[in-house]
């Protein structure tokens, strides 16, 4: 299917309403002429299109640059529904519930790192359970479970992971309210049981990065940023508890759907009222993997926390470390919004897009409140990473979202034909970037050409008004799930 | 029984993860071919030994009937439950009933690090561009996308 967009300027283009059956809203794209011709090369376009269709969605469906094709929703996608009249889909949030990325600081410059970075991987590789059936030294009991459920990061904190100030800046302090425990089911429990406090697999990585550039001195130093700087980015979500979580309430929601009369163009898009039994369960259930997953990026912290003070044999007080901002990529929150002039409570879906509230609201921790809270962007391996602030006029256009990352341009299987015969380990090294993963083939398919290139993904934010850059990371080892 | 003469299933390239489209002279040789696919992507099957059983069952939801591709869906994502808690692997897979409730079970067996090297690591079978057909040559055909 050929969908004929409508450019509305340099860095929106819109899907007109009627570009397929049933759309409620238009579609908006934000993207420039070089990114959209990637765009164009999957089902991205059709996907946004369809989310169009959802009961109850407001204003348009969106789609950040750093879109690509997913399973009913794009990946990218930004969906807000009415939370009175609208529906609630889990094909909106994802199957790993809560994947989201956390950046600590430490006080330690790249100079002192860098001839380490062998042992330092090596260390995070040993310490960190990575990659398909890995498991942690952790068996979750049901009390457990209860704690983590309602305590989220809380509960890593209690057990000795990180500390109890870093839950000032976990949006919404690594912990939703809302959660019903009995709605996760024992499935979803038995396959989370031993994974907290392992990283996972596909894209999930834990990356130790320097900041090489500043674009903003002043929000920087607000946020404790400087040259040459080493930072740790953590990407990794809900495990095996999120993605069951999901597939229960999909196949329930599959069926429930048809009671309310909601006709979708795609299974994965079903959905049924947020205010509906079904709704309320979904949400519930999914705040709780939520908080699993906050727990668990807690917990990795604590971790590489305790092996960056083994490999570079210093003090915890010399290693400095502390959390700057955690952030959620798949996740739908009930939030209040302008609607046409008027404040209106919205259940926003963002499927791989992240929260960018900008300075003064409500929501942005105390110590941001002059600039907005961090919203950091990974890229590849390879090249760089962002960190970002919304500006104000990102509530108006996105509900307050960004793009999440760089996004993919090859498929897995794409991405390991493009580098047969290749050491991609060996090329990041000649970079100086050190690399270690689960398996070979899960590194080439994460290799650097897989993914678009995150600059542009961020210049079209960028100048589309929405964001502010802040600081560039570079890359200087990765362990890889 | 599947026919030597076609291709049990084929994988399927998508932007972000991975699907197959199976093949089988009825329906439950579709659904198993579908899931040699699936383990198939886990794992090379070269190296996995059929040593143990291992039951599958799923109650029946009353829609099954009409309902064969999210009936394709449940059996696959049963048999990634049965991988994920119990780490083990798969080879060949057999139905017994899919009418009033689904009933099977697959060959396979643990995961044995020093000779499995695993591929991809399947969470989770989709909705998403599910369908089955009855292909000209009078074959069922299925898709189905996994999310990885």
């Amino acid at each position: 299917m050929t969908i004929q967009l409508k450019k509305l300027d340099p860095y929106r283009y819109e899907i007109p309403i009627g570009s397929v059956p049933g759309m409620n809203v238009p579609g908006l794209i934000f993207s420039d002429s070089v990114l959209l011709k990637d765009i164009q090369n999957d089902q991205s376009i059709e996907q946004v299109a369809n989310t169009a269709c959802l009961p109850g969605i407001v204003k348009a469906a969106l789609a950040m640059p750093d879109i690509h094709c997913g399973y009913g929703f794009p990946i990218g996608g930004v969906v807000a529904t009415d939370a009175n009249h609208g529906a609630i889909s889990p094909g909106g949030v994802g199957f790993d519930i809560n994947c989201g990325v956390r950046l600590v600081k430490t006080a330690l410059s790249k100079q002192a790192v860098d001839a380490k970075m062998e042992s330092l991987i090596g260390m995070l590789s040993r310490d960190i359970p990575t990659g398909t059936g890995s498991f942690g030294d952790v068996s979750l009991t049901e009390s457990d479970y209860e704690k983590i459920f309602r305590t989220g990061a809380g509960w890593s904190i209690q057990q000795g992971f990180g500390r109890p100030e870093d839950l000032d800046t976990i949006e919404s302090n690594g912990c939703l309210e809302g959660v019903n425990p009995e709605k996760v089911s024992p499935r979803a429990r038995e396959r989370g049981k031993k994974q907290l406090g392992t990283l996972g697999s596909g894209n999930h990585f834990i990356e130790v990065q320097y900041v090489e550039t500043l674009y903003s001195k002043q929000i920087a130093s607000v946020f404790g940023l400087v040259e040459k700087q080493v930072v740790v980015m953590i990407h990794s979500g809900s495990r095996g508890l999120g993605h069951q979580v999901c597939t229960d309430f999909l196949k329930m929601i599959g069926q429930a759907s048809k009671q309310y009369g909601y006709r979708l163009p795609d299974r994965q898009l079903a959905c049924v009222p947020v205010t509906s039994d079904e709704g309320k369960d979904y949400l519930s259930a999914m705040n709780c993997a939520a908080n699993y997953a906050w727990a668990n990026r807690q917990c990795l912290m604590g971790r590489v926390e305790s092996a960056m003070v083994k490999a570079l044999d210093l003090s915890p007080e010399t290693l400095g470390a502390s959390l700057l901002y955690d952030i959620a990529h798949n996740i739908v929150k009930l939030e209040t919004h302008q609607i046409d002039g008027k404040p209106r409570k919205v259940a926003v879906h963002r499927k791989g897009a992240t929260r960018a509230f900008p300075a003064g609201h409500p929501e942005v921790p105390a110590v941001y409140q002059s600039t907005g809270h961090p919203v950091i962007v990974p890229g590849d391996m390879g090249r760089y990473s962002y960190v970002l602030v919304g500006n104000p006029s990102i509530m108006e256009e996105t509900f307050g979202s960004s793009c999440h990352g760089a996004g993919r341009i090859l498929s897995r299987s794409a991405a390991l034909r493009a580098t047969e015969g290749r050491s991609i380990i060996s090329e990041l090294k000649e970079i100086g970037v050190t690399v270690k993963g689960a398996t070979k083939s899960g590194i080439r398919e994460e290799a650097p050409e897989a993914y678009k290139d995150v600059a542009r993904v961020v210049e079209v934010m960028e100048k589309a008004g929405l964001v502010t850059k802040v600081a560039r990371l570079r890359p200087m080892g990765a362990i890889k799930g | 029984m599947n026919s030597d003469l076609f291709s049990p299933f084929k994988i399927i390239d998508t932007t972000a993860d991975i699907g197959l489209i199976a093949f089988g002279t009825s329906l439950m040789a579709l659904f198993e071919n579908a899931g040699k696919g699936l383990f198939s992507l886990i794992a090379d099957l070269n190296r996995v030994e059929p040593r143990f059983t291992y039951p599958v069952h799923s109650k029946a939801s009353g829609l099954k009937v009409q309902d064969p591709e999210g009936l394709l869906v449940e059996w696959l994502n049963e048999l990634i439950y049965i991988h994920q808690t119990r780490n083990v692997l798969g080879k060949i897979c057999h139905l017994t009933s899919i009418e009033l409730e689904l009933r099977g079970y697959f060959l396979g067996e643990p995961i044995d690090w020093s000779k499995h090297e695993l591929k991809f690591d399947i969470k989770a079978a989709t909705f998403h561009r599910l369908y089955i057909k009855k292909t000209a040559s009078s074959l069922y055909e299925g898709q189905v996308i996994f999310d990885i």
